[in-house]
Formats: C-alpha cells, sequence, structure tokens
C-alpha cells in the first residue's frame, strides 16, 4: 500500500532517465583559480547556484579520484537543470564534462585559454548561463515515484533528544520509504564504531558484512594513527552527561535514523547507489563535507536530525532540518523544518514523528524551501583525502 | 501515581532500559511507555536520583550480561541491577573498550636488527637514499633499546607521510661550514636523524682537535631523542649537549597560545664501564602531549601545573588543554630554561624559533624548519678521559651510598635506566606493543616492504 506522502509528487525529467526536485542552473568550478570567475558568473545572472572548488590541482590518488567523481556527481546532478563547468585550461573542465557524461547528462564548458582574459569569460558566461536559464524553464515536470528518489540521511549536533526522538522518528520514516521503493544513503561510519553487531546482522551479505565493518574499522584505524581512540574517547564528557553509558549506545542512537531494513552496500565517496534499498557511504562526518558527498552521490534531499542545532544546508540537495529539541526550537526556529517536540511531551509518538517528516518532504519535493534554501545558508566542500604536491 | 509519574522511553519491546523525560527524585513515580506505540508498558520506583536522560532498568539485570537498548546489546552489567535501579558508568560498561586496551598491553619481541631492517624498508621506499635511512633506522632501535618508545616505531608512519608528501627530502645533503671550532650546519630539509648526526659527529671531530667543538644545524626536521645524540658524542670521549626546538606546544602561564616547544635539553658524559653512560634527557614540558592524549582516552584529569586552556586558564580537563597549551615544567624557572634554550638553538642557529617553526601533523608537505644545537667536550683536553669518567663514577657512587629512608627507592642517576633497558634488550630483544608492531608492520605492507 502506498503512503499518502507520496501522491501526487512531481519533479523534473532528466536527460539520463532521473528525475530532480529543484531545477536549478548551476557554474561550478573544476579547481579553487577560478573560484572568483564563477562567483562572479553566479552574481551576474539571477537564480544561477555558484559550486565552487577548494582545491582541484595537484591532487593526486584516491583524493583526486574523489574530487573529479563529486564535481561529476554535482555537474550531473538531477536537481540541475543545466551546469556550466569553469577552469583555466580546458582539460580541467573537461574532465569534469566526461565524468557528467558517465553519468548520462551533458553539461557546458568554459576555460579562460580558450575565451582570453575575466571580462571575455564574464561576457561569454553570463550569455551562455542566460541562455541555459531560460532552456531550463522547459524541463518537463513529470510525476515522481518513491522509486525516483534517493534521499541522504543524517545526523549532527547530537543529544539526548536525537537518540530518543528524532533518529528514531527518522529510522521509522526511512523503513516506510525503503519498503514503498525509495533508496536512502547514510554515511558518517566513523559514528557506526561499537555497531558492528547491528550492521552485521543487517548486512545483505556476508561478503557486506564485512565490508561495512572493515569501513568502519578503517575510520577507527585513521585516528588512532592521529593519536585518537575514539573507543576510548567515547561517549564524551557531554555523552556521559546527557545518560550515554557506551560508545555501542552512542553509536546505536545513531544508527536510529536508518531504521531497520537490510543494507545493500558500501559505496566510496560520492558514488551513486546502484540499485534500490539503504546503503551507507564511506565519507568523514563534518556537516558539510558528508552532506556534499551524500548529494554528490545523486541524493536529491538529505534529512538531517539535529539535537542542538545545526544550519547547513546543501545548494543542490535541500536538506531539512529535524529537532526534537525544544530549546533549539527556540533558539533557531529559523532553522529547523520539521518539529518533533511534542514527543518530548507524549502527545507524538515515532510513527506519528515519522508522518511529520514524511508530510515535509513531501512539501519540498515539491517546491516549498526548505530552511537552510530560505535562508540561503547553503555550502558546499568536497572532503580533502590527501595531501597534493 | 500516574498524574505524577515521570515519563520514560522503551525504544524497542525487548530492551532492558528506558530513558527518563525528567529527572527523577529517588522513589520516584516512573511510568515506562513504549516509543513506536506510545502504549504504558510498566510503573516503576526510580531506586536512586535519576537525571533527565538517562536510563532506568526496567527489569532485574544479572552481572556480566548484556544490556540492551535500541533492540541491540549496549554493553555489560558490571553489578547486579534491580528493576527500578539507574543504570550508567557505575553499573555497566562498553563491552568493546576493554578489547582495544587488552591488545594493547599485548607484547612482541623483536630483535633491534628486525626494528632497524623494517624502518631502512620503509623510509628507502618513501624515497630516501640508503645513507639517510639508516640515520633513522640506528636512531629508532635506539630508543626502543632504551625504553624511549615515544620516539619510537610509533613515530614511522608521520615521518614517511612526511617524506612521501615531500614535506622532508629524503635525499638531501647536509651542509656543513666550519669556523674552526664553530660550525654552522644547513640541513637543507634533510631527514632530521642524518642531519643530527652529520652534525653530532662535525661537533666531536670538532672538539678533538680544538677541545670544544659547536655544531649550529638550522633548516632540519625532527630528529627523535636528544640523549641520542648526547651519547654518539660521549661515546667518543667526550661530553654531548644537545637542545632543539620543534612543534610548538608550550606556553607561559596565561597566554591564550603555545609559543615555544618543550625544547629537550640533553647531557651525556662516558663512565668507566663501556656501555654505561650518564645520559639526562629532558623535554622542558610538564608532561608530553602524548600524555594529554591518553588522559583524555581514560577520561582521567590531569595534575594541575600541566596545562591551561585556549583563554590561558589552568585546566585539569585533557580536551581543554589539548585545544590550548603545555606548560613548561617547573613554573618560571622551568621556562625561563626554555627560552634560554631557544635562544641557543633556534635563535643562534640564524633558522627560524619559536612558533615558526611548523606542525609536524597539520603540514606533512611543508619543511617544519627545525634547529637544533650540539655541544662536544673533549674530555682529553679537559682533564683525561679515564679520569674524568672515574671522578664521575665516584659522583655516581657518591648518590648511592647515601643513607637512605626505609620504602624509598634506590637513588638513580640520569641515564642509568635507559642503560640497563639496553644491555637486557640487547640480549632478550625489544618488547613491542601491540599497537606499535601492528602500524609499523601493516605500513611496510603498504609500502611493499619485506618484513623482516
Amino acid at each position: 500500500m502506498t503512503p499518502v506522502w507520496t501522491e501526487n509528487l512531481a519533479g523534473y525529467a532528466r536527460s539520463n532517465g532521473r528525475k530532480g526536485i529543484r531545477n536549478l542552473v548551476a557554474v561550478l568550478a573544476a579547481a579553487d583559480n577560478v573560484n572568483p570567475l564563477a562567483r562572479q558568473l553566479a552574481a551576474r545572472v539571477p537564480g544561477v547556484v555558484c559550486l565552487p572548488a577548494s582545491y582541484g590541482r595537484g591532487q593526486m590518488g584516491r583524493d583526486f579520484e574523489v574530487t573529479l567523481r563529486a564535481m561529476g556527481g554535482l555537474a550531473a546532478h538531477p536537481n540541475v537543470a543545466e551546469c556550466l563547468v569553469v577552469s583555466f585550461e580546458p582539460e580541467s573542465s573537461e574532465r569534469v564534462a566526461a565524468r557528467a557524461h558517465k553519468l548520462g547528462r551533458s553539461v557546458h564548458t568554459l576555460s579562460f585559454l580558450e575565451c582570453g582574459g575575466l571580462n571575455e569569460c564574464l561576457e561569454r558566461g553570463s550569455h551562455l548561463l542566460r541562455q541555459l536559464s531560460s532552456q531550463a524553464c522547459d524541463a518537463k515536470r513529470v510525476p515522481l515515484k518513491p522509486d525516483d528518489l534517493v534521499v541522504g540521511l543524517e545526523c549532527g549536533g547530537s543529544d539526548t533528544t536525537s537518540g530518543l526522538f528524532g533518529n528514531p522518528a527518522l529510522g521509522a520514516f526511512t523503513d516506510e520509504f525503503i519498503d514503498v521503493g525509495g533508496t536512502a544513503v547514510f554515511s558518517e561510519p566513523v559514528e557506526c564504531l561499537g555497531g558492528e553487531e547491528l550492521l552485521r546482522k543487517r548486512a545483505a551479505s556476508e561478503e557486506v558484512a564485512e565490508r561495512l565493518i572493515a569501513t568502519v574499522h578503517e575510520y577507527d584505524d585513521l585516528a588512532r594513527e592521529h593519536g585518537v581512540d575514539l573507543a576510548g574517547t567515547n561517549p564524551t564528557p557531554d555523552n556521559m552527561a546527557g545518560g550515554l553509558t557506551s560508545i555501542e549506545e552512542k553509536s546505536l542512537g545513531a544508527l536510529a535514523k536508518t531504521g531497520s531494513r537490510r543494507i545493500m552496500g558500501v559505496l566510496d565517496y560520492a558514488q551513486p547507489s546502484p540499485a534500490r534499498g539503504i546503503w551507507m557511504m564511506d565519507a568523514p562526518a563534518a556537516a558539510v563535507e558528508n552532506v556534499t558527498a551524500l548529494a554528490a552521490g545523486g541524493a536529491q534531499l538529505v534529512c538531517f536530525v539535529t539535537g542542538t542545532g545545526n544550519p547547513t544546508g546543501h545548494p543542490v540537495s535541500p536538506t531539512v532540518k529535524i529537532t526534537a529539541n525544544p530549546g533549539t526550537m527556540q533558539r533557531m526556529a529559523e532553522h529547523i523544518d520539521v518539529d518533533l517536540t511534542a514527543m518530548l511531551g507524549g502527545s507524538m509518538n515515532v510513527l506519528q514523528g515519522a508522518q511529520a517528516i514524511a508530510a515535509r518532504l513531501a512539501a519540498v519535493i515539491n517546491g516549498e524551501a526548505t530552511a537552510a534554501e530560505r535562508l540561503q545558508y547553503l555550502e558546499t566542500n568536497i572532503s580533502r583525502l590527501g595531501p597534493s604536491v | 501515581m500516574a498524574l505524577n509519574s515521570v515519563r520514560a522511553i522503551l525504544l524497542e519491546p525487548n530492551d532492558d532500559v528506558a530513558a527518563v523525560l525528567e529527572a527523577v527524585p529517588a522513589g520516584g513515580p516512573i511510568r515506562v511507555t513504549h516509543a513506536a506505540s506510545g502504549k504504558t508498558v510498566l510503573d516503576v520506583a526510580a531506586r536512586q536520583e535519576i537525571p533527565f536522560g538517562h536510563k532506568v532498568a526496567v527489569r532485574d539485570l544479572a552481572r556480566d550480561n548484556p544490556i540492551r537498548r535500541y533492540g541491540w546489546p549496549i554493553g555489560i552489567a558490571t553489578a547486579e541491577i534491580r528493576r527500578g535501579e539507574h543504570v550508567h558508568s557505575h553499573n555497566m560498561r562498553s563491552a568493546l573498550s576493554p578489547a582495544p586496551r587488552q591488545q594493547s598491553t599485548q607484547i612482541t619481541l623483536r630483535p633491534a636488527q628486525w626494528v632497524r631492517d623494517l624502518v631502512q624498508g620503509c623510509v628507502e621506499a618513501a624515497g630516501a637514499s640508503t645513507q639517510r635511512a639508516s640515520a633513522m633506522a640506528d636512531a629508532i632501535a635506539e630508543a626502543h633499546l632504551r625504553g624511549v618508545e615515544t620516539h619510537g616505531l610509533r613515530r614511522l608512519s608521520p615521518y614517511v607521510a612526511r617524506l612521501r608528501a615531500g614535506g622532508v627530502d629524503g635525499n638531501a645533503h647536509a651542509q656543513v661550514s666550519a669556523m674552526r671550532a664553530l660550525l654552522h650546519v644547513d640541513g637543507r630539509n634533510g631527514i632530521g636523524h642524518h642531519v643530527a648526526g652529520v652534525a653530532a659527529r662535525a661537533a666531536s671531530e670538532a672538539a678533538r682537535e680544538f677541545g670544544i667543538g659547536i655544531a649550529l644545524v638550522r633548516n632540519s626536521n625532527h630528529f627523535g631523542f636528544a640523549g641520542y645524540y648526547a651519547t654518539l658524542i660521549a661515546a667518543a670521549g667526550q661530553i654531548g649537549i644537545v637542545s632543539s626546538n620543534g612543534q610548538v606546544c608550550v606556553a607561559p602561564e596565561g597566554a591564550k597560545r603555545p609559543v615555544l616547544s618543550n625544547n629537550p635539553l640533553a647531557i651525556a658524559a662516558p663512565l668507566p664501564e663501556p656501555d654505561a653512560f650518564l645520559e639526562l634527557d629532558l623535554a622542558t614540558s610538564a608532561t608530553s602531549r602524548a600524555n594529554v592524549v591518553e588522559a583524555a582516552r581514560l577520561r582521567m584529569p590531569l595534575p594541575s601545573g600541566w596545562a591551561q586552556d585556549a583563554s590561558g586558564k589552568p585546566t585539569g580537563d585533557p580536551a581543554a588543554a589539548l585545544a590550548g597549551s603545555l606548560l613548561a615544567f617547573g613554573g618560571n624557572r622551568g621556562f625561563g630554561l626554555l627560552v634560554a634554550l631557544e635562544a641557543l638553538t633556534g635563535v643562534l642557529s640564524g633558522g627560524v624559533f619559536a612558533d615558526q617553526v611548523s606542525s609536524k601533523e597539520a603540514a606533512p608537505n611543508f619543511p617544519e624548519n627545525t634547529a637544533h644545537t650540539f655541544i662536544a667536550i673533549d674530555l682529553e683536553r679537559a682533564l683525561g678521559r679515564d679520569a674524568y669518567a672515574q671522578r664521575l663514577d665516584q659522583l655516581v657512587r657518591k648518590l648511592k651510598e647515601l643513607p637512605m629512608h626505609s620504602g624509598t627507592p634506590d637513588i638513580r642517576y640520569p641515564g642509568e635506566r635507559r642503560w640497563r633497558l639496553r644491555r637486557e634488550r640487547l640480549r632478550d630483544g625489544i618488547p613491542l606493543s601491540h599497537a606499535d608492531f601492528e602500524a609499523a608492520t601493516r605500513l611496510a605492507k603498504e609500502l611493499g616492504v619485506a618484513i623482516p
């Protein structure tokens, strides 16, 4: 039986068969040396989203691969109708264009070496972006079903209310969403340390179980190499004061947002999910990086549970903020999309919490702005996984 | 009862604990409700005061049994727990955290040659020349022989990372320019152990000729433990005095950020026996950063006088200390010694000093620009090598023969423990912690180096 919230959803058809919930025109910098160009272009044409780069030059190995994959994923994102990739030398933007092409989307490129100086780049670029903006208006609005959607799951600024209400409510929503054919991606493997037994039981196969646990332990090893013992320093004194006793308990609280369905596998950073169901993405936990990884992997929106509050949203994937903390609801109401504080008083149970999340998601999918979109509190940043030369 | 009850949430039907949604006094009524259905499962009285968000047991739990929440075990009962009791760290522990700690006490015995070969292989694989890799391999093997594990294999991975990132030049040729007894050494961003070895030998040779030799080194990198170079000089029948600057971590009392490293001072001199030396080797911080990281892991408060937070206030919280600064040992006297040592190293060498030295962790592709100072005094010129060794032995015996209050440990002279350990470990092998052994062999595998 299809739940009520999934009725009457609509999105934008893209050439590769995916559907977007926004119809953005984006300008993406292929490296940090053209960020000023990207910013000035975005400022010239109303409505254009700017996706600056943090690095992009001199990167090597997995770090470079992840950067390219993430840039390609953002350029080809279903929420993006048209994308202009800018660079200094043509090869850099063409490299990103090739990644987008692999994902079934064509993008436009522009480089200093082909154009000349900044003024010529701005002239040609803004002309092109104006054309793209009007082309974007032609995107076909089509009905959207749960199986068209990839939803990112995230929590940050977690507290007692996250583990008790916010995450279990999102978990209940996730279960229902997976059951009607949706795809969900959670991440932050570092926050699964101590939840290995749950991951093993929920893994779709023995092989997936090994991958999940190995991914979690990689972060533990990485932390150890830098002198941090995660199992020894978690729960933190703050967590302890809030009533958490063990790292298992903390991780299970974070994993509660992922519901109870079988975990299909581990995705590398910004890798699109190859099939429906729920997946774990291998990406660092810091909010901006993590939401960027989920967006670059093709998530059309992100559900973000917070306890003490977190303003972050991604410019490409609308980020829905959920809290059950009454203090946060008072202090930071303008940043919150879903108010679950009634769960604390007992007038809302977990399933009702899940319904509240679903209702808000339906509205956001159909075009209502999230708090972060309204406040333009949007940031993108691809994780740095190694040094450059 | 129900009207005044505090609500507690049971997340899954088979959970052993529920979380209370308000603080409950001892004896206060609690109504446990199931999260999904909102149905009341149980009414129970709190056996102790339970703070907001904390767990109450919904059934009796036997000691050593798992405790479930979210439908999964979250830990193990460390005591009998009765229904209505507060469940927290006093009667429950993680099932995970003891495991790595037990592992860390596992010991693997390896000969010094094993450590030397493994380091040599890894450092060469990271692009360093054989001779330069060998300088680091000797210093790291010596650190383990003398029980200075803090400068042993656990440093290898960051050293290799810096070599591979280009932060250290594995083939640089340290340049020595001599003005009689005074030598200037430009490390040219080479491996610190190699540069320090070159400088220590140059100072020692100058002392042989002039009675004293001083090498001032700039543009070097982390060289391991200072005592090693002081005893290199002492083994040539000289007194060795060594200092260095390094990564910034120490602040004067009240300062909001660190400004100096914990510059070590090492002084070594030969004793009559061939394999014993006086070897003083002290860092000038009240403690090492590694000790603060360990305290954070164990959630232990720091003793006063160790550290201050980022606002310059004294702190016992290891997390606040890590964000702030370490203090010098011995209050203002220690800080004074530290400043004077920096005046003799970074400042005197003409290289980089104080907070201009790069952080090892933050910038692996950036030269550290460490400065060192090596002083060698030739004993043959002073009063004869053997005469000095005999007189030093007399000093040691004066210490050893002091009448002592019963129950106090024997007096040790500086370096006594290190050289006793070294003799034992040369004979029996080096005990490597599980963490050191694992990290080093994993690194060797990554680099494709055959494990000896």
